[in-house]
């Protein structure tokens, strides 16, 4: 098989013009700073590789990891007035530990499943935090996930499976049932090309800006943005499809089954470098008779067996507050930051405290 | 395994290396496997449906060579008919006919009921038993020799190109390219790649962003007003057009790649200018197949005009039930059978009255009115061939004519007319200006760039909504 000179030319301009598509779009897409420098992932679900690329902490800082769900990401009011961010400041203020400074690295978001904080323990486990909590419920483990797939995963945590040490941690059970081939490709290629990844940067740029256009004519069954971008004025409205239906009342389930998601992660949990680690069952508050609350009550349980069995630090928040601490029954009215954040404080400080 | 999927982008170089590095035998017996594992990757038992109609029509043919007697000639295709055709209607009927055997029953005042098998339908089916039919059809005519190497049949009946949803293809053609498989050449690599990119952003960009108004019109077709609900039946049928004309290059893309040339299924539809040409244009191979088994053997024109309605009435009405087992594809049979009957019966008035119009080749105002009337005839043809049953085509024709209540159109759908005016654009181009010809001049730099850009614009355009192939459940 041979190859003409004109042809070599043509390679070179197929090859050229990919080559500086590539380089553009890399360049167009925004950084995303690393999780010890902001309070929260401001690009909410994409960048996550690089929100949790981990490098050693500067002497005299402590470094808490919190893997959480979107109470502790609170999307909703501004990042400062956020519990992490306020735990942050409250042991920096305090000397927790004697250290000069505390960064909590706030890894959570919403919907995070159990796929997602399976990675995210599995990026721990080279990483030496001094504390690692893992401050999650029932929502996050729900049976759904035993037959989800990585490409459905909201945030881009997939494409960590791409990467050897990341692959090498996981959970030979958990490859089987959530990396087919096809979606390990899928988040391989996704991981390492910049134009697959800036499709969904560029819908979301463009729909915050006119809106419908996302739903409308990209992604119908996805009701958020994959990069929020902060600061883009809303310049007009494309309308929404007739056909559209609101979306309902979230009804997860957890049961039996779901026991080896919560195992699986746990295990990984366990086993990362930090000098202490603590499970937290989060906060909520249900409506009498709400069809969630068996689910809630065998997930508090297995929770608590779990974390005994593998010497885990648990505490059980469930109950911490009354309807008036949430908006939702999930997500905190504005001042419970404020008093979340002080009930962790006085759990955490001594943590620190302790050599 | 589909084509739009990185596993295929991973299989396909794979098998193209180790194609490069065998002799002619290795070839044939490395894109056997390669097909086989192709087809099995989903569900690996439905193979063996693949193994004995394979076995079936190998034996037949060379039976059918061998024997001289008319009566045992006839048998052996009738045995492998009745193998193929039972093989598909097991599959794909059992349910249908019995379900609605015991509605007849019951209607009848009979205690019958029928527990559905819901057998999950092997892929690409309908499509290789076509095929192998086809083949033992032409070796009873004698057009064929039949094969006796059992490899190259083998590789015939599953050639993985082509096997999941057609083209269904000939003897003729294919079977003497696979017993002489080329080595590899750069021409063929270089339009076997464009090819399969121009299949990809069919698929990929046009016809699952078109899914996104049909799937959302169609589920809740109440809400939809008649603007709404007559561009959803537009967008399905480029949609269904898109989809399956982007397989078909995927599937003669990839196919070039080993230097094999497979039939054309589709030749620009929307350029029809009548409801005959329409179908030499649409799924060409399939109405090539019912054309010559089937029509041609229930006697074509031969027997006067009324016979031939009458067969060109079975034969839609053979094809609406080939896509699927249901009612609206029987009705989509019969809506296309009409149309036929009443083009048939508007030319013949024509030309008694020396009324019929000459076709000259030029874009006219009287063929920009033709393609309209058949784009129209087509769109009442998707919503037979989209509802998912009877009573959402009842619900779906209220919302086309206003009797629900349903206004409004919101903004963006605009981008989706302005999507099918393209379409007809960029087809009326090719059709009348023979643009494709003028570009092949173009210097082959400036075509590779524009290549890359399309590889951008599916990489970049495409939609976050996983739609299979339309005709792989066929």
């Amino acid at each position: 098989m041979s190859i003409r000179v004109h042809s070599w030319f043509a390679i070179l301009a197929f090859v050229g013009v990919l080559g500086v598509a590539e380089w553009g779009v890399r360049r167009a897409m925004p950084v995303t700073p690393a999780s010890e420098a902001v309070p929260r992932q401001k690009h909410r679900f994409r960048g996550w590789p690089a929100f949790t690329a981990w490098q050693d902490a500067p002497t005299g800082t402590a470094r808490i990891v919190w893997l959480s769900h979107s109470q502790a990401y609170a999307g909703e009011i501004p990042a400062n007035r956020i519990y992490a961010d306020k735990l942050e400041r409250a042991l920096t203020a305090q000397r927790a530990g004697g250290f000069d400074k505390v960064e909590v690295m706030n890894w959570s978001f919403d919907g995070v499943t159990s796929i997602e904080m399976t990675l995210m323990a599995a990026r721990l486990q080279r990483a030496d935090p001094d504390l690692v909590v893992a401050a999650i419920g029932m929502a996050n483990f729900t049976i759904d996930d035993l037959a989800r797939p990585l490409s459905q995963c909201r945030s881009d945590l997939p494409r960590l499976v791409s990467h050897p040490e990341i692959f090498r941690a996981l959970p030979r059970a958990f490859v089987r049932r959530h990396v087919p081939i096809e979606d390990g490709l899928t988040v391989a290629a996704w991981d390492r090309v910049g134009l697959l990844r800036f499709r969904e940067f560029a819908w979301s740029w463009l729909d915050q800006q006119w809106g419908g256009l996302q739903r409308g004519l990209y992604a119908p069954a996805v009701n958020f943005h994959p990069w929020q971008l902060a600061h883009l004025p809303a310049r007009g409205d494309f309308g929404r499809a007739p056909w559209s239906k609101r979306a309902g009342n979230v009804k997860a389930r957890y049961d039996a089954r779901s026991r080896v998601l919560l195992e699986e992660f746990l295990d990984l949990f366990q086993s990362i470098p930090a000098r202490r680690h603590l499970v937290i069952a989060t906060p909520h508050h249900l409506k009498p008779g709400n069809a969630m609350a068996p689910s809630m009550e065998i997930f508090r349980r297995d929770l608590a067996a779990l974390a005994a069995a593998r010497g885990l630090p648990f505490v059980d928040d469930s109950d911490l507050y009354g309807a008036e601490g949430f908006f939702d029954g999930l997500h905190f009215n504005p001042d419970y930051h404020q008093y979340y954040c002080e009930t962790l404080f006085a759990r955490i400080k001594p943590l620190l405290d302790t050599p | 395994m589909w084509f739009n999927t990185y596993t295929y982008a991973l299989f396909l170089p794979v098998v193209l290396l180790l194609y490069a590095a065998l002799p002619l035998r290795g070839r044939q017996v490395m894109l056997l496997a390669a097909s086989y594992l192709f087809y099995c990757w989903a569900l690996p038992y439905y193979g063996l449906l693949l193994v004995l109609s394979t076995f079936l029509d190998y034996a037949m043919g060379l039976l059918l060579e061998r024997e001289q007697r008319t009566g045992r000639r006839r048998l052996w295709l009738g045995l492998s008919l009745a193998g193929n055709l039972g093989l598909l209607g097991y599959f794909k009927y059992t349910d249908f006919l019995a379900t609605n055997a015991a509605s007849l029953g019951r209607v009848l005042g009979l205690e019958t009921h029928w527990e559905p098998l819901n057998f999950i339908l092997p892929a690409g089916i309908s499509f290789y038993t076509f095929q192998t039919i086809s083949y033992t059809f032409q070796v009873y005519r004698r057009q064929y020799p039949a094969e006796r190497d059992f490899i190259s049949f083998a590789l015939f009946v599953s050639f993985f190109p082509q096997l999941v949803a057609g083209p269904i293809e000939r003897a003729t053609n294919l079977l003497p390219q696979l017993k002489s498989l080329a080595a590899l050449r750069m021409e063929n690599i270089r339009a076997g790649l464009c090819r399969i990119l121009i299949g990809l952003f069919r698929k990929m960009v046009i016809a699952d962003r078109m899914a996104i108004v049909v799937n959302g019109a169609f589920s809740n077709p109440d809400a939809c007003s008649p603007g709404v609900a007559w561009l959803a039946l537009a967008c399905f049928y480029a949609q269904i057009y898109f989809d399956f004309a982007g397989y078909a290059d995927m599937a003669i893309g990839s196919a070039r790649l080993f230097g094999v040339r497979l039939m054309e299924n589709f030749r620009r539809p929307i350029m029809g200018v009548n409801i005959t040409d329409w179908w030499n244009r649409w799924h060409m191979t399939l109405t090539g197949w019912f054309r010559d088994y089937l029509f041609n053997s229930l006697g074509g024109f031969k027997k006067g005009n009324g016979r031939a309605m009458m067969n060109a009435v079975i034969v839609l009405f053979l094809c609406g039930l080939w896509h699927g087992a249901r009612w609206n594809f029987v009705l989509w049979g019969l809506w296309n059978a009409s149309m036929l009957i009443a083009y048939y019966g508007i030319r013949a008035l024509l030309k008694k009255y020396g009324l019929r119009t000459r076709q000259t080749g030029r874009f006219t105002l009287g063929v920009l009115g033709s393609h309209a009337l058949i784009f129209l005839i087509s769109m009442i043809a998707a919503l037979f061939f989209r509802s998912p049953d009877l009573p959402a085509i009842g619900t779906m024709l209220r919302a086309m004519f206003g009797l629900n209540g349903a206004t409004g159109f919101p903004p963006y759908l605009w981008f989706y007319v302005a999507l099918l005016a393209g379409w007809y654009i960029s087809e009326a181009a090719e059709e009348y200006g023979r643009v494709s010809e003028r570009w092949a001049k173009a210097p082959a730099w400036l075509r590779a760039a524009a290549w890359a850009l399309l590889l951008i614009l599916v990489a970049l355009g495409s939609v976050n909504l996983q739609t299979p192939y339309l005709y792989f459940q066929f």
